[in-house]
């Protein structure tokens, strides 16, 4: 049977073939995000162990917050260093540091844009080398990475203006630096200071982020770390340089762990669509070959034979389809990584991590979804009675449908009852619940697909016949003569539309509710000022400078700054915070104060968004349990709660988010004019403000929903980039099916060839026939996004969500399907208009 | 129109070969099915064309119907000489001058009868003569089964649909491959006196293959052919008469 399986896969290499290419992309996303991160991953270990060679101890804060740096004063590190047995210790400094390049533009904003210090005389316990140059020794000198240098043109001598917290300054470059060995880390800017310029512009003066120490060697690193430990005040610890490394290790894997989950996801969809088209291209494979597998029968396999050998086949196919597939991942990550380097982003260089984990689960993805796309066909085959060798009729026409129906129906519901138990129920595994609920949604849709095939299809191709003849309703009638094909091959391009649909509503969903919340709770604000970079607001945002100079100005009225802040609740999970200038928050933000009075939160209060205080069960006076970074866990008391949308559920004043967090960066600055200022007037002014301040950006209303618009399109694009692949299976899959067809059809195409069709009109026919199916299985997608999408935004209303229906995006995604169609036709039209007439009539 | 000959004779001829030569493989492979053959078909006349297995009587007709090209002569339907034809041509040609009724597979099965029958009239955009339409599928007698699907015709009406179609769009030539081949007796004789009739009453030119002498004897006239060459010729045949030349080419 081996043997046969094996003549199997050789005699329909072409058509297997196809089928292989579903496998080998779904698997090369699947093990190309695999050695992607693996690679990352490595790579920052043996940054860590390289840092961490020469360290012996570190000293830290005890909480650890993502993004947020506990200030270590300065007397610890003198007292560090009197402790007996500590050879040398330094401090470093940490702050927000951003160039601006020739043109005026800053540099970097995607990626972080570090400032540290330098400590002359002790470069072992420093992350940082120097490449070229020397180190800054003077107040107006900084070192630049020298992967920074180098994407910018930065030379040594050249002057610099660089963007702090204190405000915009000019440096010399005296040097160029390195992160260890690297001369740049995925596009991060680092800005080096010598130690009394840093705590100057970092704005953190006698504050480290970092102690970093060795021992003389007189004792035990334990009993170092134990002595060390015995000296710090509360709040602060000692680790060795492992314990550190292990743990900035663990931080790095988890955000490396997101982006992994994310990737996989999407590798995940299209590895289900794939799927779709291994079934149907068996299923179709085993049907053309009904007499072959009948004779087997005939001459004595048992239908477990039958099976087996199909089965045996998948495997082969699978085999082969998953090590090229994980070869191809290879491959892609290297691609990855030269883009990287192109755009200068630094990738850390190396051999690619392939670890035996990324081989073993893409030959086990790509084997498990063949066999499991295989097994019903592998049971038709089985079905297959001896008398189909020698009989002419088709035998084993359709079975019951109604079988299918109950069963496709029932798996529909659970897979809704699932998604609705994600959405409205359960508090937590819900994307978890919504992801399978709607697969099983996806299995339940495609099941039920055939029954209604036949007439949607008939309904899509009905102005077919009218535009071009019977060349027309031979289309349309072949593309419903096999529903189930049909509805198989729609199948998978029906997931790849619907989940763009959900992904292109929830967009339009949210950029509606940004328009409404913006127009509705902050329209009394003339200018907001605003990172340009759209990227995590603790790494970027507006220097505090800022909102100090446009409140000398005699054209603004109200200046109100606010920050962002992560705390942690008291599951120690982490939540947002917006911090509020509690003297100009309701001349900016239009919101309901149900109880309590604004003014309060100069006190250190929190105000709470009112569903918020009904979900607590708190009202005012009562307390919030929170943890901040710097002030630990406090019972913050509820000063006030109010209605509204745009900011966020906690709200604290500005004076206590600075004793709580070290984030100097202001998040938002919200401007109002005088009285009598006209509107360009007071922009040209705020604008001369802004002038040294590259980073930021000033809109008014329509310009600051354009803007949020704008970075949610972003979004839209990098998520439509990852689910291309998803589609372009799906179409693969149209164009394997419509090829399979026409060798089906081969004698049909003779016959129409020698009445007197045209090659033209074949291609034409088996074009619509493409694009019948790709709009059903568009059609299909949208309905069911829709419905998916609604059913999100409904979940969500509570957010402040409402549903946006971005049909314009929809329509163009049903027609791109469309000419997906086409272009999926052009190879299997090409091979039908080739029919050669004597071969396709003649018989033996 | 290619500058052909326009004797007298031509205008009577519906098809012609000359000196008609197919090959097929190269080298020690080669394989001569036609050798230099040369055969006139009369407008309004059932010609059917006999031989033996290997004789070339398919490879024959698949030339002249245009569905393969010859290695060397020339095949004339009408005036038009095909070898000088591109692809898109010669399919117009096959579309309006010539009918085909194959042996086997001749309807395509997402179509009504009706639609079938109609098929090169409608890939062509025309509209079918109704006078005419009706005629032939009056004498097709399918009734009511014309907006039947093939799979609910029997061998034998499907063959007649084919028939239909084949003269619908008044052709030429008729170019029948063992029509009656997979029919049983009562049903090959319908379709045969179908033909025949077609012929008599409608003027129609039918070129058949076959190796059925009874079907051939059907004809007005039959070409023999052996070894990819006309080897005898029978005039208004009877069962026996095709048989008595059958033995005597034969032996």
């Amino acid at each position: 049977m081996l043997k046969l399986a094996w003549k199997g896969v050789l005699a329909h290499k072409l058509r297997l073939g196809l089928t292989a290419i579903a496998i080998v992309l779904g698997v090369a996303f699947v093990s190309g995000t695999l050695v992607f991160t693996d690679t990352l991953d490595r790579a920052f270990s043996s940054l860590f162990d390289e840092i961490n060679a020469t360290v012996d101890l570190y000293v830290r804060g005890e909480t650890e917050f993502s993004n947020e740096v506990v200030p270590i004063p300065a007397e610890i590190l003198d007292d560090v260093k009197e402790v007996p047995g500590i050879g040398n210790a330094a401090g470093t400094v940490q702050g927000f540091a951003q160039f601006i390049d020739a043109a005026g533009d800053p540099v970097g904003g995607q990626a972080p844009t570090f400032g540290f210090s330098w400590v002359p005389g002790a470069e072992d316990l420093s992350v940082l080398t120097i490449k070229e140059g020397r180190p800054p020794a003077a107040s107006d000198e900084v070192m630049v990475d020298a992967g920074t240098a180098a994407m910018n043109d930065f030379t040594i001598g050249q002057e610099v203006d660089v963007i702090l917290v204190t405000g915009t300054e000019r440096f010399e470059i005296v040097g160029f630096a390195g992160f260890g060995e690297e001369d740049n880390i995925l596009g991060a800017t680092i800005a080096i200071f010598d130690e009394p310029t840093a705590f100057r512009v970092f704005d953190s003066p006698g504050e480290y982020a970092s102690i970093s120490a060795v021992g003389d060697g007189s004792v035990a690193l334990e009993t170092l770390v134990d002595r060390v430990n015995d000296i710090l005040p509360d709040g602060f610890e000692a680790v060795t340089a492992e314990t550190q490394g292990e743990d900035d290790q663990a931080e790095f894997q988890e955000a490396i762990g997101f982006l992994n989950t994310a990737l996989l996801v999407f590798a995940g969809i299209a590895v289900l669509v794939g799927g779709f088209i291994i079934y149907n291209t068996f299923s179709i494979i085993i049907a053309q070959r009904m007499k072959e597998m009948a004779l087997l029968r005939a001459v004595g396999a048992t239908n477990r034979q039958v099976t087996r050998m199909v089965v045996v086949e998948a495997v082969l196919v699978g085999l082969v389809a998953s090590a090229i597939g994980v070869v191809a991942g290879v491959g892609l990550t290297w691609l990855i990584r030269s883009g990287f380097d192109a755009a200068g982003v630094g990738f850390p260089q190396g051999p690619l991590t392939i670890r035996p984990n990324t081989v073993i689960v893409g030959m086990i993805v790509g084997l498990a979804v063949t066999l499991f796309s295989a097994v019903i066909p592998a049971r038709q085959a089985a079905r297959i009675p001896p008398v189909a060798a020698i009989s002419e009729a088709t035998v084993g026409g359709p079975r019951s449908l109604r079988v299918r129906a109950i069963a496709a129906s029932v798996l529909t519901i659970i897979g809704a009852l699932v998604l609705f138990l994600g959405l409205f129920v359960a508090g937590s595994n819900v994307l978890q619940l919504v992801g399978l609920g709607a697969v099983i949604v996806f299995f339940g849709i495609a099941g039920l697909s055939p029954l209604i095939a036949r007439r949607t299809a008939r309904i899509i191709g009905a102005p077919l016949p009218a535009m071009y003849g019977v060349t027309g309703t031979l289309a349309r009638e072949n593309s419903v003569r096999r529903p189930r094909r049909t509805a198989a091959t729609a199948s998978a391009l029906m997931i790849g539309v619907a989940v763009v649909s959900v992904v292109a509503i929830l967009a339009s969903s949210i950029k509606q509710s940004i328009t409404e919340q913006i127009t509705q709770n902050f329209g009394t604000v003339d200018f907001q000022i605003q990172s340009s970079a759209f990227a995590d607001p603790s790494l970027v945002g507006v220097s505090p400078a800022v909102s100090e100079e446009l409140a000398t100005l005699p054209e603004v009225a109200v200046v109100s700054p606010m920050r962002f802040g992560l705390w942690k609740n008291e599951d120690d999970s982490e939540r947002q915070l917006i911090s509020v200038d509690p003297a100009t928050l309701e001349s900016v933000f239009v919101a309901e104060v149900q109880a309590g009075q604004v003014a309060d939160l100069a006190t250190g209060g929190v105000m709470l968004q009112a569903d918020t205080a009904e979900d607590l069960e708190v009202g005012i006076g009562d307390t919030v349990t929170m943890q901040f970074p710097l002030t630990g866990t406090e019972q913050v008391p509820v000063v006030a709660t109010f209605t509204g949308e745009g900011l966020s559920a906690y709200l604290i004043g500005n004076e206590s988010f600075s004793e709580r967090f070290s984030q100097k960066l202001d998040f938002m600055v919200f401007v109002n004019l005088a009285d009598g200022v006209a509107q360009d007037q007071g922009r040209a002014a705020v604008e001369a403000v802004l002038e040294p301040y590259p980073n930021v950006e000033l809109s008014n209303q329509a310009e600051f929903i354009e803007n949020q618009k704008a970075q949610i399109d972003i979004l839209l694009t990098v998520i439509n980039a990852l689910l291309l692949l998803a589609i372009l299976i799906a179409l693969l899959g149209i164009a394997n099916t419509l090829a399979l067809s026409i060798f089906e059809r081969k004698r049909e195409l003779g016959l129409l060839r020698a009445v007197g069709m045209t090659r033209r009109q074949v291609r034409r026919m088996i074009r619509w026939e493409a694009v019948i199916t790709a709009l059903y299985g568009a059609l299909l997608g949208l309905v069911l996004g829709i419905a998916l999408g609604w059913a999100v935004v409904s979940a969500l209303s509570d957010e402040g969500l409402s549903f946006g229906f971005p049909y314009q995006l929809l329509i163009t995604y049903v027609i791109a399907a469309a000419i997906g169609g086409v272009v999926a036709s052009v190879w299997p039209s090409f091979r039908g208009a080739r029919t050669n007439v004597l071969e396709a009539i003649s018989y033996e | 129109m290619t500058a052909g000959m326009s004797t007298a004779s031509t205008l009577q001829t519906a098809a012609r070969v000359r000196d008609g030569v197919k090959v097929y493989g190269t080298g020690h492979a080669a394989v001569t099915a036609l050798a230099g053959l040369s055969v006139d078909f009369q407008r309004g006349e059932f010609t059917a064309i006999m031989g033996p297995s290997g004789s070339g009587k398919s490879t024959l007709l698949h030339c002249v119907a245009g569905l393969d090209e010859l290695t060397s002569g020339s095949v004339f339907i009408g005036e038009t000489e095909l070898g000088l034809l591109k692809d898109r041509d010669l399919t117009l040609l096959r579309r309006e001058k010539v009918g085909f009724i194959f042996q086997a597979f001749n309807l395509i099965p997402t179509l009504s009868a009706a639609e079938n029958i109609t098929l090169p009239l409608d890939i062509a955009g025309r509209k079918p003569d109704d006078a005419w339409y009706r005629t032939v599928v009056d004498t097709v007698g399918l009734g009511d089964r014309l907006t039947h699907r093939p799979t609910e015709l029997s061998g034998g009406q499907q063959q007649r649909v084919a028939a239909a179609r084949a003269l619908v769009s008044r052709p030429e030539i008729i170019f029948a491959d063992e029509p009656s081949g997979n029919l049983d007796s009562t049903s090959a004789g319908e379709l045969l006196g179908f033909m025949e009739q077609a012929v008599k009453d409608l003027g129609q030119t039918i070129v058949m293959v076959t190796h059925d002498p009874v079907a051939a004897s059907y004809a007005d006239r039959i070409v023999f052919l052996a070894d990819g060459e006309v080897v005898g010729e029978l005039r208004d045949p009877t069962q026996d008469s095709v048989l008595d030349k059958m033995k005597q080419l034969g032996g």
